[in-house]
């Protein structure tokens, strides 16, 4: 009997909260435009980033640039991936293959760091360009702190026409006979400059 | 009406402040100073000789924003060129990339661009250029053991390739050289070195040079070769200088040459058993392997007596040696052998019991005669005959109707008369001893001696009084001998034997022909 009058003020108890809940209202989608500003220098992302661009670290340390990537000019930084320093390839060259090393550790003599340095100069551009107001769908001549006439880099959107690249940054779209390379993440806002994640070697050919 | 003055003055205040207000918003902020203008060098190196000249590529920032964009390009005296046409609307007004490709030159000294920013700031930078001019294109050069240059070359077959230096020079890196030879027109290529058909210059070279006479799978010159030229090229890859270098080569066949020194009269009229030097001498390009001196009794059977001088391989051997004549008909041939076997010949002929003659008999001369005398070998014409005429012993003359060259035997009994200038030989009278023989022709004319001459006595007095020596019509040019054989014997006994050899070349053939003949009188 007490089993019986248990589960009735149970029941009861429950049909009583139920009843309490109101029907879920309809929810409107508000979209909000991520936010690419990682507060912090660029040195301080690529040591955020080690699982992508450790040997980019490695490598700036190796030379001692650090403060080319500490500094406050608002440059926009090409930040080599780890891929982009192992690739073999004839079309597009890592940075190893370049300096004819397999890897950092080879990079022993002076003549052999300075190489990289001009490799590491290459890839950050003075200016802030970017596709967010900066960059438009025709390449334009950008002038990166690795001086000398043949260190001509060209810069615009991709305007493919698909989902994953269009309004990425490319780098050497036009640029004598170069590959082109396309940015795989692109507009990253540090406190002191622009990334792009680039996946190759920029490499200018006349 | 007051309360709405007031109100109409208030707005109006209200207004003229907003107004002032809205102006202000115009007024550009400056957050500069002023454009800045970056190039990616400090200096812009241009070589006129590459295919593609670099751009000029430069940055214009601008914080306040820019206005307009200038470029210049800048020659020697500080002259401006413009270079397109301003820049006055930007994608970025922050920021303006410059790309130019100015048409370089020899006086370019730098290139200017002037930004002006929306505050009117004006600020220019020039970027000094410096230009390699345009360069010669390389040159081929060839030169002979001397040191001189030279275009032309006379080469004798099978002697050793000459030692000529090719030399190709440029003012730029060297691409490439290639050898080709010309054959009969046609060209085709010559290893310089083994296995390689071009020769690929790498390292900045700028001179490179060979000898014909050290090529690949020892080379050369083919027969019927005509020159050698050499291609090159030089400068940029894309956009290279070439030239050809020719050297023009005269292939000649290296046969011995021989010169005989001796007089030929030295073998004329000679009697029999007399001894007979004959001297000269042998040239060959190649070097010389032997002389041989061989005696022949005909052009094919030789005699004892050959002699042998050793060659030595010298390019030029003189010979002197000494025989006997031994028979009325005789020759002897001298045949130089060169180092290659390249075999050449001369025969002389000995005339042993007689004396030979090839005279030039002209019957346009006086009454269209010419007269012959066996005893001084010689033609005479009709007024010179007449003095010596008991000397004269045969006639020539033609007639345009007839269209022949007759001989006539001419003696005591028919001899020369009437005047200078008249016909002064009578065909009518007897002429005796004297026959026309067809056994003799051309070919065997100069076999036969006079001892052998069995057709020469007369079978009957009217045999012959006048013979047809030649008939110029056209049929028996120069150097061909007549069909006909004049055989007569002189009043003293000595026999002669004469034959036409033909018409002198741009000679009539047909009227008053000037003419050939050879004689043989016993000795």
């Amino acid at each position: 009997m007490k089993k019986i009058i248990k589960h009735i003020v149970l029941f009861i108890l429950i049909l009583n909260m139920s009843s309490c809940l109101d029907l879920q209202k309809d929810y409107d989608y508000e979209p909000q435009i991520a936010d690419n500003k990682v507060n912090m220098t660029v040195w301080g992302y690529i040591n955020a980033r080690q699982d992508t661009l450790g040997t980019l670290k490695e490598a700036i340390e190796l030379v001692s640039m650090e403060d080319y990537y500490s500094q406050s000019h608002n440059y926009t930084y090409a930040l080599m991936t780890n891929y982009a320093f192992e690739i073999r390839s004839s079309s597009r060259p890592g940075v190893f293959q370049s300096l004819g090393v397999h890897t950092l550790s080879e990079i022993n003599t002076e003549e052999k760091k300075e190489q990289l340095r001009n490799i590491l100069k290459y890839h950050i551009i003075q200016g802030c360009y970017h596709g967010l107001g900066t960059l438009s769908f025709d390449p334009i001549n950008v002038i990166s702190l690795r001086e000398g006439q043949d260190a001509v880099m060209t810069m615009k959107m991709n305007n493919a026409i698909s989902y994953t690249t269009y309004s990425t940054v490319e780098f050497n779209r036009m640029a004598g006979t170069s590959s082109y390379v396309t940015a795989q993440t692109s507009n990253i806002f540090a406190n002191n400059g622009v990334i792009h994640i680039v996946p190759y070697q920029i490499i200018y050919k006349p | 009406m007051k309360k709405f003055n007031i109100i109409f003055g208030i707005c109006c205040i209200v207004l003229s402040c907003g107004l002032f207000f809205a102006c202000g918003d115009d007024d550009v902020e400056i957050k500069d100073d002023g454009p800045v203008i970056m190039y990616p060098s400090q200096r812009l190196y241009v070589d006129l000789n590459q295919a593609k000249l670099p751009s000029v590529i430069a940055v214009v920032n601008s914080e306040t924003g820019l206005k307009r964009i200038s470029t210049y390009l800048i020659k020697t005296g500080n002259v401006q060129v413009e270079v397109g046409i301003p820049v006055t609307s930007f994608f970025n007004p922050n920021s303006y990339s410059v790309t130019r490709n100015p048409s370089y030159s020899d006086n370019t000294t730098g290139f200017k661009i002037i930004a002006e920013d929306l505050a009117g700031r004006v600020k220019e930078f020039l970027l000094p250029i410096d230009i390699i001019p345009l360069r010669d294109a390389p040159k081929v050069f060839f030169y002979d053991t001397a040191g001189d240059g030279i275009e032309t070359i006379e080469y004798f077959e099978d002697s050793p390739m000459p030692d000529i230096k090719v030399e190709v020079t440029s003012q730029e890196n060297l691409q490439y050289v290639t050898l080709k030879q010309i054959v009969d027109g046609m060209e085709s290529t010559v290893f310089i070195e083994e296995g390689q058909d071009t020769i690929w210059l790498s390292n900045n070279q700028t001179q490179y040079e060979f000898n014909l006479n050290n090529l690949a799978y020892n080379y050369v010159f083919p027969l019927g070769i005509t020159g050698l030229r050499v291609y090159t090229a030089a400068g940029a890859v894309d956009k290279p200088k070439t030239a050809t270098g020719m050297l023009s080569i005269i292939f000649k066949r290296a046969f011995p040459e021989i010169f005989i020194t001796s007089d030929s009269e030295d073998f004329n009229g000679l009697t029999m058993g007399q001894s007979v030097n004959l001297e000269g001498y042998v040239k060959s390009a190649s070097g010389l392997s032997s002389i041989n001196i061989i005696p022949l009794d005909t052009l094919k059977a030789t005699m004892s007596g050959e002699q042998i001088i050793d060659g030595s391989h010298a390019f030029e051997k003189p010979f002197l040696v000494h025989f006997n004549a031994t028979k009325q008909q005789m020759f002897v041939r001298i045949q130089a052998v060169d180092i290659n076997g390249k075999e050449s010949n001369d025969t002389i002929q000995l005339h042993v019991g007689y004396k030979y003659y090839h005279l030039l008999a002209n019957t346009a001369s006086v009454a269209n005669q010419s007269y012959f005398s066996s005893k001084y070998g010689r033609i005479y014409d009709p007024c010179s005959a007449m003095g010596i005429y008991k000397d004269i012993d045969a006639g020539f003359g033609t007639y345009a109707t007839n269209t022949k060259v007759d001989l006539c035997r001419l003696d005591e009994t028919n001899k020369l008369t009437g005047t200078c200038g008249a016909n002064s030989w009578n065909s009518d009278k007897n002429i005796y001893n004297m026959t026309v023989s067809k056994d003799f022709t051309n070919s065997n004319f100069d076999m036969v001696t006079v001892g052998k001459l069995h057709g020469a006595v007369p079978k009957s007095t009217t045999d012959s009084k006048i013979v047809e020596l030649l008939i110029p019509d056209g049929s028996i040019p120069y150097g061909k001998n007549s069909p006909n054989v004049a055989l007569y014997s002189r009043s003293d006994g000595k026999k002669v034997i004469i034959t036409g050899d033909g018409i002198e070349p741009n000679s009539s053939t047909q009227t008053n022909p000037v003419f050939y003949i050879k004689v043989k009188v016993e000795m």
